[in-house]
């Protein structure tokens, strides 16, 4: 029963990094499990290890000690390229810097992932088309990335980590780049996921106002959890 | 993700740098075009060579002198093997032969009032047009080759080559005028019609013509009856092989010599085609070597796409990392820069075709070259800019597809 309803289980992770011929460690042991469903925003002093438990919890990057399960699986000593897999099929990300491709259109922004899942063309162009009205920038569906908003490329980015569906999407401070404004209005919209979709949603963020989105809030500090609420 | 698509992100990546594209291509433009350039000379050569033969392919040449191993001896110096009777005598028993005419050379200073031209003057039968497939230029004077009667009578008549006339004549009239060859006078009786220069033949026509009687009597002053070769023209194609063998034989039997007991013939026989292949390859060996020298601008040019791909890949690192994060594998990555690189090279290469075509027309008309485009010259250019775009492009389409996402997502 316990297996069916956790999405993310952390077991001791540990991440150095090398500095010259010294090692730095940036997380120090973490335990930890996130259920399906859960709305969980990353807090935390600058440095204090978020964007690195991110890139693993992404599969960008791998641990140096201690075992990561992602909806059932030990995704910790995967290969490169069955982790990308992973990346493509069950995470969607979201980028502060938004991230989206310079020189094509919002569409195929969109279309990237399934393409390469290997989804037929014409399958995710229909696909795409849906995403970007879901984000309500239909009308926007061939404009270049350079042509929109900072606001609406957040939401393509969005549309985008939406595109194969995935259960997990992650966010590295999504609304770092937006005024207060635009960001109620992504935080909204991600609420939406997680409450109508059932999306899993991890975002990181040192506001304490983009937090309250949140059902619960990790406080990090060192490389361990500090605490939570 | 599928071929089509990626090969959409690597044009759209070379479209956005049109210029820097452009002065890369440069490179593989001039590659391409050297080469195929170089190989257009070659194949225009060997069209000549064709052309050269065509209608002669019922020829047969005898030489004096053995055939040595592997290859076809000269021979010709001091053997005086072959006789004006060898020549009479395949004429009369020879029914496979249809044309017959002995050959005598020398080099000869000619004078025409006060103007010397050396040349080289060949004393030959009333056959020799037929077989040589030579004709009488009638734009200059009403000439005529000369007869048999005129052979057996030894006159001093000559008909001019093309180079000869022009040298010594300009555009006059030459027929009926008497030359001096060797101080002795001789009438003009025709002018042949041009065949053009042919690279490694020498000019063929440079040359006069004169019966093997006068040449041998007058220029030659010679004591026994030696010539320096027999052309013959075999009564069909098909009966080329039949006309060597009634040949050798028949002169086997006038030199005395016994194929049986081992001993070597002191003739060789040679058929047209045979001359062709042996010409065609000297000057493929020549063709390939220029073709090598040509092939060197390729490999700059393809050190130039590995420079535009290594500045492409910096370029777009966190395009990269995005694509990576998002679900492209390294080897997605790897493609994709590799198809840029190839595409690169595939208009390259077609501009250098163009740039052949140019470079070719230059050549035509600036050094009076042959040239023609080989008719696979496209494919070969689309081959080495394939080969080319492939092997520069490799290194940097496997550095971009081994960058480390989280890095590359970072980089400013
Ligand atoms: N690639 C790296 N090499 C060396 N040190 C790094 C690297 N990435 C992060 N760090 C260090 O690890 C610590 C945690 O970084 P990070 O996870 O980015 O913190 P946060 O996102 O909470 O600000 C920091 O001290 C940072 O300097
Ligand atoms: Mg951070």
């Amino acid at each position: 029963m316990q297996a069916e309803t956790e999405l993310i289980r952390l077991d001791k992770i540990t991440k150095n990094y090398r500095i010259g011929h010294e090692w730095f460690p940036a997380l120090n042991g973490i335990s930890h499990v996130i259920e399906r469903g859960e709305f969980v925003a990353i807090m935390g002093p600058s440095g204090s290890g978020k964007s690195t438990l991110m890139s693993i919890l992404g599969c960008l990057d791998g641990p140096t000690a201690g075992d990561y399960f992602l909806n059932g699986k030990k995704v910790s000593d995967l290969s490169e390229n069955q982790r990308t897999e992973i990346r493509n099929r069950e995470i969607g990300f979201v980028f502060q810097a938004f991230n989206l491709i310079p020189r094509t259109t919002t569409l195929e922004n969109i279309e990237l992932p399934m393409l390469y899942g290997n989804v037929r063309k014409k399958i995710a162009r229909a696909k795409a088309l849906e995403k970007l009205e879901l984000v309500g920038l239909a009308d926007k569906k061939n404009n270049r990335t350079n042509q929109i908003s900072g606001g609406e490329m957040q939401r393509v980015a969005i549309a985008r980590a939406l595109a194969n569906d995935p259960p997990l999407i992650l966010a590295d401070e999504p609304t770092g780049n937006l005024d207060t404004k635009r960001s109620n209005e992504i935080m909204d919209f991600i609420r939406m996921l997680n409450r109508e979709k059932g999306i899993t949603v991890i975002i990181v963020t040192h506001e304490p106002d983009i937090g309250g989105y949140a059902q619960r809030r990790i406080h990090m500090r060192d490389g361990l959890i500090e605490r939570e609420n | 993700m599928n071929i089509t698509t990626t090969i959409s992100f690597s044009v759209r990546a070379l479209m956005k740098n049109k210029f820097r594209s452009f002065l890369t291509l440069l490179g593989i433009i001039f590659g391409v075009g050297a080469v195929i350039m170089v190989m257009s000379l070659g194949y225009g050569a060997q069209l000549n060579i064709e052309e050269r033969f065509a209608g002669m392919s019922n020829n047969l040449s005898v030489m004096p002198g053995s055939r040595s191993v592997g290859r076809v001896s000269t021979g010709a110096g001091g053997v005086n093997t072959l006789t004006l009777e060898d020549a009479l005598a395949i004429a009369d028993e020879c029914p496979n032969i249809s044309y017959v005419s002995p050959l005598v050379s020398t080099r000869s200073m000619v004078i025409y009032k006060s103007t010397n031209w050396p040349t080289t003057v060949q004393g030959v039968g009333s056959d020799f047009p037929v077989i040589g497939d030579w004709q009488i230029d009638a734009a200059k004077g009403d000439g005529r080759f000369f007869s048999e009667d005129e052979v057996h009578a030894g006159l001093k008549i000559c008909v001019l080559g093309a180079e000869v006339y022009s040298q010594l004549f300009g555009g006059a009239d030459a027929v009926g005028e008497i030359i001096r060859i060797n101080r002795q006078p001789f009438t003009v009786i025709g002018v042949l019609a041009a065949k053009g220069q042919i690279g490694g033949f020498g000019n063929r026509d440079d040359v006069i013509m004169m019966p093997y009687t006068t040449a041998m009597s007058r220029l030659l002053g010679k004591v026994d009856s030696s010539i320096n070769q027999i052309q013959l023209s075999a009564t069909s194609t098909d009966a080329l092989n039949a006309a060597i063998a009634e040949v050798t034989e028949l002169l086997r039997r006038r030199h005395h010599i016994e194929a049986s007991d081992g001993s070597a013939d002191d003739f060789t026989v040679r058929n047209v085609a045979e001359v062709v292949s042996l010409a065609q390859s000297s000057t493929e060996t020549m063709t390939s070597l220029l073709v090598a020298i040509a092939a060197v601008s390729l490999l700059v040019g393809g050190i130039g796409i590995m420079n535009i791909m290594f500045a492409s890949v910096t370029e777009r690192t966190r395009e990269i990392g995005i694509r990576r994060a998002i679900g492209a594998k390294p080897r997605d990555i790897r493609l994709q820069f590799l198809i840029e690189a190839v595409t690169l090279c595939l208009i390259g290469g077609l501009l250098g075709i163009l740039a052949a075509v140019g470079g070719a027309a230059i050549l035509e008309s600036v050094f009076k070259s042959r040239t023609a485009i080989p008719p696979n010259a496209i494919l070969i250019a689309f081959g080495i800019s394939t080969g080319v775009g492939t092997f520069f492009g490799y290194y940097p389409a496997f550095k971009a597809s081994k960058l480390n996402v989280i890095e590359a997502l970072r980089y400013e």
